[in-house]
């Protein structure tokens, strides 16, 4: 049973009791919120995620208010404890969204969790490490748009096989993106915009995906460190694996938790991948490149 | 409501997360909530990877996939902090190999350096070192020049940690961010009961393993666990210090069967023994329900029956991990009422009053999500 097969009404009534337990694989979570924006939130862009019946979830996350009555503020709870300092409420379902990446990326040391938006076709998969402004985000939402699957745009979940694991949860847009990705596709389905965040205004996006999201895993092959240049032309550049590996370690998450294994399973990608720079200014020529390289099968059904 | 349940209190609520430390449970005779709550509970209480290596000792066909992962992410978070810690050991021993006076590693890093069994599955913060008080400034200046830097950069807790504690204020490695406390007393000088670290330092003995370091004799390890976790103010970690406490009240009795009573002898003998009692009292409560009671009478400075009666109502409410799975009623006011009586045992009120105040308009060290 989805999410979607619940009517409002029973989804606030589990948000605000005894929590909502969903499927997001590879973990199940179990959120808690009266908070009506997160209601709102979580029953648009989980719609078609899987209810689960078990008693375990791996992350309890909880989005509360305070001080209701002067600048009010939502603050996000782990396992009862707020690891963070609260937000203005207006930015409660983003903090929820941010709250369960950092659950993902600090309590799943059996994965490699590496700062990268990761997108498949197919059983292979592209991996974009997550340099600030690189515009990644906006890439693999159009990607993903465009017929891609998408793994996670924040975090790339890496087995002791070297293969990646899909996290698929609601994109996460900044700034411009919003009106970029919207405009170019009308349907799709976005959060009410949190202004002044931390990274300026954010919006989440619902996953496009046409299968049911549920455990999945895929072989790297492409390892791309996008860059956004305004006006220019689509230029694309051959990386050192070397150095492709070293600025994928600088984004790890739990690298150095793992170690000597952290740096085996990463020279496992590596080792499967081509490496390139990519700048780029139109999204059109950047996924004509990508559809290229996945030999323009993914995009087959556009 | 509150106080009525507060006064009806009598022993304790079972918690599986202790049976299951103590192998009085097994997991397979927990129910999928119970096992739920204690994964949560253990999290929460920094306790995982102990929770994790008695369960993955006894595997059963019960436990769920999604269970393990975490057991198995515990591991090997346990793991890195070793790592971390062990190298730090190294670097410590080479920035402080001058020093012409024994560098003595407290608490954590001090079971770890002895490789008690425990200590290879706990999480570790920052490196408890203690120093003779003269050598001090000499040990300060030489963690600076090796990269170890002042955290507290504003006058008011520069002069606080200088003036009336018990360590100076502490130290983070400007590159790895490693922490390290250094003490140079055992409690503040302004403590109701308080005590220098050089009749500690004196017994101290060589670390076989670490050889540059040094560890407090066993009797006043055990001694200095429990007077900071029955006199500090916060117990964060609560139920992990005491459970520390009972890891190395068997780990040392299992090489000298009269160990107890030696502890407690020096206790007495350092004016250290109320605290002492408690540790005995609540590891007896909390994971070791066979520990002799006599341990308890031996203690010389036992609280009235009146203030015992108090304490226990705090304590076992303070001690109990922080989740809605088991939180007693009134654990945070027990843990606000702990707080202000560590407060009013380390200083007496006309340094406390505008300590507290000062404090309640500071902002706190959270970070801000991202």
């Amino acid at each position: 049973m989805k999410l979607v097969d619940l009517s409002s009404s029973e989804i606030k009534k589990a948000l605000c009791n005894e929590g909502l337990s969903l499927l997001t694989p590879p973990f199940s979570t179990r959120f808690f919120s009266d908070c009506p924006r997160v209601i709102q939130g979580i029953s648009s862009m989980y719609r078609d995620f899987q209810l689960s019946k078990e008693k375990f979830a791996d992350f309890d996350v909880h989005i509360r208010h305070q001080r209701r009555w002067y600048k009010p503020q939502a603050q996000f709870y782990f396992d009862d404890f707020s690891p963070f300092l609260p937000l203005p409420s207006a930015q409660d379902y983003a903090m929820l969204e941010w709250g369960l990446n950092w659950c993902y990326a600090n309590h799943s040391h059996q994965y490699l969790v590496l700062h990268a938006a990761v997108i498949a076709c197919q059983d292979r998969a592209v991996i974009m490490p997550g340099f600030p402004g690189a515009g990644k985000s906006t890439l693999t939402a159009e990607l993903m748009l465009n017929g891609w699957r998408l793994f996670s745009d924040e975090l790339a979940l890496i087995d002791e096989a070297g293969k990646l694991i899909a996290a698929p949860r609601p994109v996460s847009l900044k700034n411009a993106s919003i009106d970029i990705i919207s405009q170019r596709h009308p349907d799709a389905l976005f959060t009410k915009p949190a202004k002044d965040t931390n990274k300026g205004t954010v919006a989440h996006l619902k996953l496009e995906q046409s299968e049911a999201i549920e455990h999945c895993e895929a072989s790297p092959f492409v390892i791309v460190f996008p860059k956004y240049v305004a006006n220019s032309e689509l230029n694309t550049q051959y990386m050192d694996p070397a150095e492709a590996l070293v600025s994928m370690a600088e984004q790890g998450f739990n690298y150095h938790i793992l170690g000597a294994e952290g740096f085996r399973r990463l020279s496992m990608v590596v080792e499967q991948s081509r490496c390139f720079k990519l700048e780029y200014s139109s999204l059109d020529d950047a996924v004509a490149w990508f559809t290229e390289l996945s030999g323009a099968s993914c995009a087959a059904d556009l | 409501m509150l106080l009525p349940g507060l006064l009806n209190y009598r022993g304790l609520p079972v918690l599986p997360i202790c049976e299951l430390l103590t192998e009085q449970v097994l997991l397979e005779h927990l129910s999928e909530q119970q096992i739920d709550d204690v994964i949560k509970q253990a999290r929460k209480s920094r306790l995982l990877p102990e929770v994790a290596d008695k369960i993955l000792a006894k595997p059963t066909d019960k436990m769920p996939m999604s269970f393990q992962r975490h057991l198995h992410s515990a591991s090997i978070l346990s793991n890195a902090h070793q790592r971390a810690i062990s190298w730090e050991f190294d670097r410590i021993a080479s920035a402080l190999e001058q020093i012409d006076s024994p560098v003595v590693l407290l608490k954590g890093a001090a079971y770890l350096a002895q490789n008690i069994e425990h200590s290879r599955r706990r999480l570790y913060g920052d490196i408890d070192l203690l120093v003779a008080h003269d050598y001090l400034e000499e040990v300060e200046d030489r963690l600076r020049w090796a990269g170890w830097v002042s955290t507290h950069h504003n006058d008011y807790d520069q002069r606080y940690y200088r003036k009336w504690m018990h360590e100076i204020p502490p130290l983070q490695h400007a590159k790895r961010g490693s922490t390290l406390d250094v003490h140079h007393r055992i409690l503040p000088p302004t403590a109701r009961i308080t005590l220098p670290g050089e009749p500690l330092i004196d017994k101290a003995i060589q670390c076989e393993q670490h050889p540059f370091f040094f560890v407090l004799s066993p009797a006043d390890q055990i001694i200095h666990s429990a007077a900071h976790l029955f006199s500090d103010g916060e117990q964060d970690h609560g139920l992990r210090d005491l459970y520390d406490i009972y890891r190395l009240l068997e780990h040392f009795q299992a090489d000298n069967p009269q160990f107890i009573e030696l502890v407690v002898e020096r206790a007495n003998t350092l004016g250290l023994s109320r605290f002492m009692f408690y540790a005995l009292r609540y590891v007896r409560k909390f994971f070791a329900p066979e520990l002799s009671l006599s341990y308890e009478k031996f203690c010389e400075a036992k609280p009235s029956n009146a203030l015992l009666t108090l304490m226990d109502i705090l304590f076992t409410r303070a001690l109990v991990p922080e989740h809605s799975s088991c939180s007693p009623t009134g654990q945070g006011l027990s843990q606000k009422a702990l707080y202000i009586r560590g407060h009013y045992l380390r200083m007496p009120f006309k340094l406390l009053l505008p300590h507290l105040l000062r404090k309640a308009f500071s902002t706190d060290s959270k970070e801000t999500i991202r």
